[in-house]
């Protein structure tokens, strides 16, 4: 059973239980709600300002993830809710109790649940300004996909629940075939540091040292033999899910006819056309050029043959609809993108005058 | 001749993106726009070569939008380095497809294995200096993928973990 799950089922019981209430219960599950997104997940779920309170002032945060929960309560509800939130923590003893002191292992520094909020608030509009220029439009920690509902959003480390995501790519391709989960794994960093480390652990290629000082994190990999995806949930974007999960219900001769990045191109495609038919605006992607490619040659050709053949097969209509319409043939077009060269690949898919 | 063709795709580009650049760096400029176009060009064979200069031109137009002339060094430094990720991990990939297929043996992959690891340690520095952060976690990730490959091989395919790209390859 996935975080996000046993998260699911906490919540459905805790819906009505003071902030209280949600802190023990998290206590003897700690571990399902220690990511971010659980976290915010939780603080999301009941939108009162007392619960929100409560959420914030829980001892069992860190300080970096209370700064990062009060940063996003401040962008998406503004700093004059974020401010009332926190005098509500005043008034309920949360930000002066010992038990609201957090103490972070990690810089041996402690702050009580206040400090670190309040530093979230001054800083919240700024940070977020700062972060959307230096990101040039990145996925950091600006919103990368809004509901439709448009409450909020979600940035590193959210996804959609397999639930949700299972109907938004059901409603627009489900006319191709009925869709299905398959398997997803999706951990917490904690969980998934473990996953690696049960390999390599004892080795010259644990974790720490060897995948912390050269590449800081990883945003997942396999464990080949039991052919079971590892994705980093610290990684995943609201994108994820549904793109894995479609992945998941392309036919099998899919990915072998195109190779790996057509089929990301292509999957990333078919991801974002599912969330802006489901109304979900400020999706970034996470294959920018693969995706760039696809959303040109999809100009030239439309969308049909990459879907008949991504969800049934018809992977050589596919190929002499690319022939026919375009200016390249496909086997050159394949080898360009195997080799991520996207200007020849682009060029190869310009229009056959 | 495809070296004078060259030389004036190169002006050409430099005319367009290297505009108000300031003095000093217009020579640095100029050599990472021309790493970039050799990029598009290297190995086209019979594809149009004006469409490969519209298309990379609009690209590079589009990536440069809305930076000033005096960050368009760094810019251009970006453009580089995301180049060099993606054709690295893009060969790191390739090998590893032909280990699985037995087109060629792990042993006989090892020492190109090897090479691509280095190149990837020389690149981490500059991957880790990134200002863009999507790009830096995307680059990471790129490179992380193609380090597992490489080990994937070097490793004379144990039961190790490895890419999940090079997963679906092997269970596709």
């Amino acid at each position: 059973m996935s975080n996000k799950q046993e998260l699911g089922n906490h919540q459905e019981r805790s819906a009505h239980s003071s902030p209280k209430d949600a802190t023990s219960m998290s206590g003897d599950s700690i571990e399902v709600v220690e990511s971010l997104p659980a976290w915010n997940a939780v603080l999301q779920s009941n939108p009162t300002l007392k619960w929100q309170a409560g959420v914030l002032g829980n001892p069992h945060l860190t300080t970096v993830q209370r700064q990062a929960l009060a940063s996003r309560l401040g962008r998406v509800n503004g700093n004059r809710y974020l401010q009332r939130v926190l005098a509500q923590m005043n008034a309920s003893g949360l930000g002066t109790e010992s038990s609201a002191v957090q103490r972070d292992d990690s810089d041996n520094t402690s702050s009580t649940a206040t400090d670190s909020a309040t530093s979230a608030t001054t800083d919240s509009a700024a940070n977020a300004d700062q972060e959307n220029a230096d990101n040039q439009g990145s996925d950091g920690e600006t919103p990368d996909v809004m509901p439709p509902e448009a409450e909020g959003g979600s940035g590193t480390g959210d996804y959609l629940e397999k639930a949700k995501a299972l109907k938004v790519i059901q409603d627009s391709f489900g006319s191709y075939k009925t869709m299905v989960e398959g398997t997803v794994t999706i951990l917490a960093q904690a969980e998934f540091q473990s996953a690696y480390d049960n390999k390599y652990g004892t080795t010259i290629y644990s974790w720490e040292k060897y995948i912390k000082p050269k590449f800081g994190n990883l945003g997942g990999f396999a464990d080949k033999d039991k052919n079971i995806n590892y994705i980093n949930s610290n990684i995943a974007s609201s994108t994820t899910v549904p793109h894995e999960m479609l992945h998941n219900n392309a036919d099998l001769s899919w990915s072998p006819f195109v190779g790996s990045n057509i089929d990301e191109g292509t999957t990333e495609y078919l991801t974002f056309v599912a969330l802006k038919a489901a109304k979900y605006t400020g999706m970034t992607s996470k294959y920018p050029n693969q995706y760039g490619v696809i959303t040109d040659l999809v100009a030239v050709m439309g969308d049909e043959p990459l879907k008949q053949a991504y969800f049934k097969g018809a992977n050589e209509d596919l190929r002499k609809a690319f022939n026919r319409k375009c200016k390249g043939a496909w086997v050159d077009f394949k080898t360009k993108m195997d080799e991520a060269n996207w200007t020849q690949a682009k060029a190869l898919a310009v229009a056959n005058p | 001749m495809m070296a004078e063709n060259r030389e004036a795709r190169y002006k050409a580009v430099a005319d367009v993106v290297l505009s108000g650049i300031p003095d000093d760096t217009y020579r640095q400029g100029l050599e990472r726009i021309k790493i970039l176009v050799d990029g598009w060009y290297d190995g086209a064979g019979g594809i149009d070569p004006d469409d490969l200069f519209h298309i990379g031109l609009a690209d590079l137009k589009k990536a440069l939008a809305d930076v000033p002339p005096s960050k368009r060094l760094q810019k251009l430094d970006t453009l580089v380095i995301e180049h060099k990720v993606e054709t690295l991990s893009a060969r790191a990939f390739r090998l590893a497809c032909r280990v699985v297929d037995k087109e060629m043996s792990a042993n006989a992959a090892h020492a190109d294995a090897q090479a691509i690891a280095r190149e990837i340690d020389g690149l981490l520095p500059q991957v880790h200096q990134l200002k863009d952060i999507a790009l830096k976690e995307r680059s990471l990730r790129e490179l992380a993928d193609a380090d597992l490959e490489c080990r994937y091989i070097q490793e004379g395919q144990h039961d190790g973990l490895t890419s999940i790209r090079l997963n679906q390859y092997m269970h596709r």
